[in-house]
């Protein structure tokens, strides 16, 4: 009788208690704490601090104001070097030592590929990772919470444009020997599948190196009119250069996880002409509100970076992160992150719509078109035919 | 003797100290019973506690210590790490010791010297065998923890080489087909790029790699082999590839690219190769594992027959203690049985005891002892108190008997002295009403000869009345004749020359004096004859009223006037008078007049008393035999007490001799002088108060004092005329 008794008092207890101590995790008095594991360093070490700094631009933006609902947000930032591997081990940490609120500004699909289960296995709110890979889009995958238009969408728009606009039908691809480069060259055949095409050409390079030279001769065999580089923007430029010094007259078309402005830093002059896709808008752009936003919070923020599709993204993200707490209330909850957001309707961000719902854990549908121009400046563009802002 | 003996048995003091004692006896018996009963069941216990239940417990403890020592082994076997180990082979080490030292305690008994000697060896052996299979284990950590370095070395080599190569493979391949060297290098020529030495050179990097690859996954598969059989091939193949990779190493002919793949490959291949080879450590842990297989299933062995030992051990040491217990129990349900046997005869006894002693000797005639002192104490004392028997009830009843009848007799002697009592009070009280009714006797005839005498001399003074009043009147008017006489011979005598009247004037004064004289003596001798005859008149009558009166006043005025009379007499005799009168007497209801008489006339005899010492006393002191002046003197005294006034004269005159007083009160009795007293005073005063219902008495010495006691009801009772 006592037995039962002390069995139930427990069990109340330790409910009473848990739901006492659910202080949420990273939820203190008057902060929040996301958690970043991302590349600081390797070859996409500009996307992991890009990310980084949209993210407090968009935290700082708000923190000036008080915070949401008094409490002031907080990222705390680890580097993955690009490595499922230090993926797994930053983000364990995060959950389990740093005990964040939840987890915003991943980088990369192989490491994502990595570290969303064991976001998952702790019901952690995964937000905005920097990728477009398909598998994250699964709607089962509850509390992944993208934000930008995916891969398929982005090699969709480029295949779209590239025969629609141009008149072009021999593609080909070269891709990273990863699933992030399986990811898009996918998209890619089917984009082409779906008009009755088949890529002319494709090369793989091993992830992680520059070694793209083999594969650009097999792309140079099947006399490709445009090739489709995914990879990160070290290789890409590598492959870019190299096909212009061979003289491949071919429209170069790559993928927003290049991280424009480094493509462009490492590209140079053979950088002009080159078409890359990108997920947010164009972030000089005076059409877009958030872009004017956007440049304001990481003018007060960090008034020497000059602003990029990167760091905007990372804002953008911030901006989702911020809706989603003051949608959340004074009490925030991991799971009001995952649940109420996705039944929340559509998500104004300054004009940057987000939609999600319970099938569809992705807010943005929109592929935005850029070019390099001289000088090394991305230009928006509607159309392939657009004329290059001199 | 014997009958003294059974007088004394049939006492209850007897009885009852013969009954305690018996019951004392036999509680004493039964412990004593009791206490050897038990220091049996001890003795047999004994043997239990001493040797049996220990040599259980020691047994059950040794088996137990042998099934974890048989279990530690294969513990042993599953530590995961050498700090596993360490604890594990801790604990075993703790559990060895406990063993040993319950089966030391074992060994000391004999019944089971036999297994403890067998469990002993075999312990020896299987800690023996346990020690072995430890070392065994240290030793294979240390070799798998060399073997894991061996590895991640592996590992990070491998991954090192390969991405070393892939860019070189790439820009050879490159240059191959495109003649590009750099970015900025320019193009050479087709032949000079697409010759057979640059494919050749970029074969053989090619072919590293592909070497490079396959080295590391035979050294890791040899890392992982578990027969030791496979470790040879392996071997075989993996000094194949480095011969290979020698060869084409030795064909590149950058130097610097040489050098760097070299040095890489060196260091790769030395897992392979030497004494810390990854073969040899397979090879060693391997063998390592084979070992402890092999102790296992010896320790098993062991373990198994140290645990047959044991249970025998058990059972030997389990039979010793069901006999020694048998033992026991059948002494105890001997004891059992002979302490049911006594507390129900004890329980029997006390019954009969209780029945037939203190029921019917005891407590029965105790009742009835008490039954009858509570009647007795109540006044019942008729009935016989029989109680037989010889003890002390009988004996109480004896005495209460004998009590009884002294209660009986003593309450009829009581009543007979009760009587006597009463006839003797009754007798006293006739006595004294019989001397009242003497007195009153008395009284009445002296009232009858008073009362006959007083119509005498009423009779008597009523003749004697006229004449005296003729006596009386003749002399008034022969006054009055003489003083006419007078008249006229002053008439005549204005004739008279002055002479011849003084002589004659002379000469009739002479004459008429005395006549006048003899006229007054007359008439002052008829007076007294009238005032004789009022006395006497006065004593069959009394005149004045019944009044409330204050007695002391009255006392007070009319000592004065017998004191003043006797003062005016005679001039030089003081007399000092006291008075002393209680002032709580009210008035009473008196005849003030015949009281007044009464307290006149005493107080004056008082005077007359005092007087006649004065007198007395005068003549003495001529003759000089007398010291102090006699002081004359009267103390007047009321008092009230109960209903009484009583008053009281007291003088110190001449006093009177019994003779005297005897007839005091007797009319006509008198001390003085014819021409002085009647004697009639005191009895009219005796008459007077009889009147009033008080009495009146006298107490005197010659020569001393009087005094006169009288008393007067203060509320007028009856006793009026007697």
């Amino acid at each position: 009788m006592s037995y039962t008794f002390s069995l139930v008092f427990s069990a109340v207890f330790s409910l009473m208690a848990a739901f006492a101590n659910a202080e949420t995790p990273g939820v203190y008095k008057n902060r929040i704490l996301f958690g970043q594991s991302a590349a600081f360093s390797g070859p996409a070490k500009n996307l992991g601090s890009d990310m980084k700094l949209g993210i407090e631009a968009a935290f700082s933006e708000v923190n000036e104001k008080g915070g949401v609902h008094g409490r002031v947000l907080k990222l705390l930032s680890v580097d993955d070097y690009y490595e499922p591997d230090a993926a797994i081990v930053n983000t364990r940490q995060l959950i389990e030592d740093d005990k964040v609120f939840a987890l915003i500004g991943a980088v990369g699909t192989p490491t994502s590929r990595s570290s969303t289960p064991i976001a998952r296995a702790a019901n952690v709110p995964y937000l905005a990772p920097f990728t477009g890979a398909a598998f994250l889009r699964d709607p089962d995958l509850a509390n992944v919470i993208n934000l930008r238009a995916s891969y398929y969408q982005e090699t969709e728009e480029m295949v779209e444009r590239l025969i629609t606009d141009l008149g072009i039908d021999r593609i080909a691809a070269i891709y990273q020997n990863d699933s992030f480069g399986w990811a898009g060259f996918s998209g890619v055949k089917r984009a082409l599948s779906k008009r009755g095409l088949s890529p002319a050409a494709t090369g793989v390079y091993p992830r992680n190196t520059t070694a793209v030279k083999t594969a650009l001769i097999e792309i140079q065999q099947g006399l490709p009119e445009a090739v489709i580089i995914i990879g990160a923007y070290e290789p890409v430029a590598e492959t870019i250069i190299w096909a212009k010094k061979m003289g491949m007259d071919a429209i170069f078309f790559t993928i927003s996880f290049v991280g424009g402005d480094a493509l462009v830093q490492k590209l140079g002059p053979s950088g002009i002409g080159v078409y890359v896709t990108q997920v947010v808008p164009f972030p000089k752009s005076t059409e877009h509100r958030v872009a004017a936003a956007y440049r304001d919070a990481l003018e007060s923020f960090a008034p020497s970076a000059a602003p990029g599709f990167v760091s905007f993204e990372g804002y953008l993200a911030g901006r989702l992160a911020i809706h989603a707490l003051e949608l959340c209330g004074e009490d925030p909850k991991r799971s009001c992150l995952i649940d109420d957001l996705k039944k929340s309707g559509q998500i104004d961000i300054d004009g940057f719509v987000l939609q999600y719902d319970m099938n569809d854990n992705q807010g943005s549908d929109e592929v935005y078109l850029t070019v390099i121009g001289d000088g090394g400046i991305h230009q928006p563009i509607k159309s392939l035919r657009d004329e290059a802002i001199k | 003797m014997i009958d003294s003996l059974s007088q004394s048995f049939s006492r209850i003091s007897v009885r009852l100290y013969f009954g305690i004692s018996g019951a004392v006896f036999f509680t004493i018996i039964a412990s004593l019973v009791g206490w050897f009963s038990f220091e049996r069941i001890v003795e047999a216990q004994k043997p239990i506690n001493e040797s049996s239940i220990p040599l259980m417990a020691s047994a059950f403890a040794v088996a137990q210590d042998s099934s974890t020592l048989v279990a530690a082994a294969p513990l042993l076997t599953t530590a995961a790490t050498h700090n596993d180990l360490i604890l594990i082979a801790h604990k075993i080490a703790g559990n060895s010791m406990l063993f040993q030292k319950n089966l030391s305690n074992l060994i000391k008994s004999e019944e089971v010297e036999r297994q403890s000697e067998k469990l002993r060896l075999l312990g020896e052996k299987l800690i023996g065998s346990i020690d072995e299979i430890n070392q065994s284990m240290v030793k294979r950590f240390e070799v798998q923890e060399r073997r894991l370095q061996g590895q991640q070395e592996l590992e990070k080599l491998g991954s090192e080489l390969i991405r070393y190569l892939v860019p070189v493979i790439d820009d050879q391949l490159f240059y191959t087909m495109t003649g590009y060297r750099s970015l900025e290098s320019t193009r050479v020529p087709y032949t000079t790029h697409f010759s057979p030495e640059t494919v050749t050179h970029y074969r053989h990097l090619a072919g590293l790699s592909a070497d490079a690859t396959f080295i590391a996954q035979l050294l890791a598969s040899a890392f992982s082999v578990t027969d030791p059989a496979l470790l040879e091939p392996l071997r075989e193949r993996f000094e194949a590839v480095s011969r290979g990779s020698e060869y084409r190493l030795s064909k590149i002919t950058n130097p610097s690219i040489r050098q760097e793949l070299e040095d890489r490959f060196d260091r790769l291949l030395a897992i392979g190769k030497g004494d810390d080879s990854g073969f040899k450590l397979r090879i060693e842990e391997l063998g390592l594992e084979k070992q402890q297989q092999e102790l296992l299933l010896l320790n098993r062995e062991l373990g198994q027959e140290l645990v047959a030992v044991a249970e025998d051990l058990i059972d030997t040491a389990r039979t010793i203690a069901d006999e020694a217990t048998n033992a026991s129990e059948a002494t105890s349900v001997t004891v059992r049985n002979l302490l049911i046997l006594i507390s129900v005869s004890s329980v029997i006894g006390a019954i009969l005891i209780a029945w037939l002693f203190v029921g019917r000797s005891l407590t029965e005639r105790l009742e009835m002892l008490s039954y009858r002192m509570i009647r007795m104490a109540e006044g019942e004392l008729e009935k016989p108190v029989t109680i037989g028997g010889r003890d002390e009830v009988a004996q109480m009843a004896k005495a209460l008997e004998i009590f009884r009848r002294n209660s009986l007799e003593s309450l009829r002697l009581n009543k007979v002295e009760k009587l006597a009592e009463e006839l003797r009070g009754k007798n006293s009280e006739l006595e004294k009403v019989l001397e009242e009714l003497h007195r009153a006797q008395d009284q009445i005839i002296m009232s009858q000869k008073l009362a006959s005498l007083g119509e005498l001399t009423a009779g008597v003074a009523h003749e004697i009345k006229n004449p005296l009043n003729f006596v009386i009147n003749f002399t008034e008017v022969s006054e009055e004749l003489l003083e006419e006489i007078l008249e006229e011979i002053n008439k005549l005598a204005e004739d008279i020359s002055k002479e011849e009247r003084n002589e004659c004037r002379e000469i009739i004064d002479e004459i008429s004096t005395d006549l006048i004289k003899n006229l007054k003596t007359i008439r002052e001798h008829g007076h007294r004859a009238n005032q004789i005859v009022q006395s006497m008149l006065m004593m069959g009558r009394s005149e004045g009223e019944w009044e409330m009166t204050n007695i002391n006043s009255l006392f007070s005025k009319h000592a004065r006037l017998a004191y003043h009379n006797a003062t005016i007499s005679n001039p030089d005799f003081n007399l000092k008078v006291e008075e002393d009168f209680d002032e709580n007497i009210c008035e009473i209801n008196v005849n003030a007049q015949d009281l007044g008489r009464v307290f006149l006339n005493a107080v004056a005899n008082s005077c007359y008393a005092t007087e006649k010492k004065h007198s007395q006393q005068a003549e003495l002191e001529n003759s000089e035999s007398v010291n102090e002046a006699y002081e004359p003197y009267i103390k007047l005294s009321t008092r009230l007490v109960d209903d009484n006034v009583e008053l009281s004269i007291h003088d110190n005159g001449i006093g009177m001799p019994p003779e005297v007083v005897e007839k005091m009160f007797d009319p006509f009795f008198t001390t003085k002088p014819t021409n002085e007293g009647t004697g009639l005073g005191m009895s009219l005063s005796s008459d007077i108060i009889r009147k009033h219902g008080g009495s009146i008495r006298v107490s005197s010495e010659v020569g001393k004092y009087t005094d006169i006691y009288m008393t007067i009801p203060a509320n007028k009772t009856a006793a009026a005329d007697l």
